[in-house]
């Protein structure tokens, strides 16, 4: 992993982390999930910003503190150490926002090479087919696996 | 150059293990219900799906543990439901015809353990051989 990332908090199982995303905008709380899905190894990947008082997360949040790039990161990291033990998971990503999306896209993109050496990525194309991931094409999900 | 010395600044992030962190709550009920809905509609093709158990795994099965809720006597396949947290998953088993009748018979509606091996069928579809029948709860 090229980028800095942020210190995990995670629990036993590994299906949760949490970290503080710190900026301009203060200190937030941001949780990531590994969620089990209706089949059997596929897990749907849940993030965004914890409210301290209620204890919800909100994943639309825009919280800009100016450190996507580190958050993104820190996320891809989150995957790897699932991955790691849970190897024969599928992981499903979405953004929760259409830009939120494209922001995942760019990360995988410019990453691609790397993350491939490790994991296989599959994206959802525009005629709803899983496709093996390619560069500068759009995909409305994805998924993660360790190959 | 200018990655490699990026590389060697860059740390792995401290991990530490809390149980500071609610699970128990579903977080995101919609966005999970789209995930389910999203994987059932649009399923991997069946060449991807195998790829996900391991070399290992596909020439010794693995083991799984559920209730046997359908029997098709047409092309000698059984279901088996197994829990996953609050989901049913469903595994669809090939066996032989003399095997399914005697199963049926025994453990209908009972939990079964089974090792069945991952393989992709005639029409292409992802299903399951079996194995061996390790126990049952009666």
């Amino acid at each position: 992993m090229r980028y800095e990332t942020y210190d995990l908090e995670t629990t036993e199982s590994l299906m949760s982390f949490e970290f503080l995303s710190e900026g301009p905008k203060g200190i937030i709380k941001k949780r990531v999930i590994f969620q089990e899905t209706g089949q059997a190894d596929f897990y749907n990947l849940a993030f965004g910003d914890i409210d301290s008082t209620t204890d919800a997360i909100d994943d639309k949040i825009v919280t800009d503190n100016n450190d996507a790039k580190k958050i993104l990161a820190t996320i891809a990291e989150t995957v790897s150490i699932f991955l790691d033990k849970y190897p024969n998971a599928y992981i499903y990503a979405k953004g929760s926002t259409l830009s939120r999306n494209r922001l995942y896209r760019i990360g995988i993109s410019n990453n691609l090479e790397e993350i491939n050496e490790q994991f296989m990525v599959l994206g959802l194309s525009s005629d709803n087919k899983w496709t093996i991931y390619e560069k500068n094409n759009d995909y409305s999900a994805f998924l993660i696996k360790k190959k | 150059m200018e990655d490699l010395v990026e590389l060697k600044k860059v740390k792995k992030p401290k991990l530490t293990i809390t149980n500071n962190i609610d699970e128990s709550k579903v977080m995101f009920p919609n966005k999970l219900k789209e995930a389910n809905e999203t994987l059932e509609k649009y399923p991997l093709p069946a060449d991807l799906l195998l790829d996900r158990y391991s070399e290992i795994q596909q020439q010794e099965g693995i083991s799984i543990s559920g209730v046997i809720k359908r029997a098709n006597a047409h092309n000698n396949t059984f279901l088996v439901m197994e829990m996953h947290g609050p989901y049913e998953v469903h595994f669809n088993i090939r066996t032989m015809s003399e095997t399914l009748n005697k199963l049926v018979k025994t453990y209908w509606g009972e939990t079964i353990n089974v090792r069945i091996r991952p393989q992709i069928n005639e029409e292409n579809q992802f299903e399951y051989e079996l194995m061996a029948v390790i126990d049952a709860e009666v």
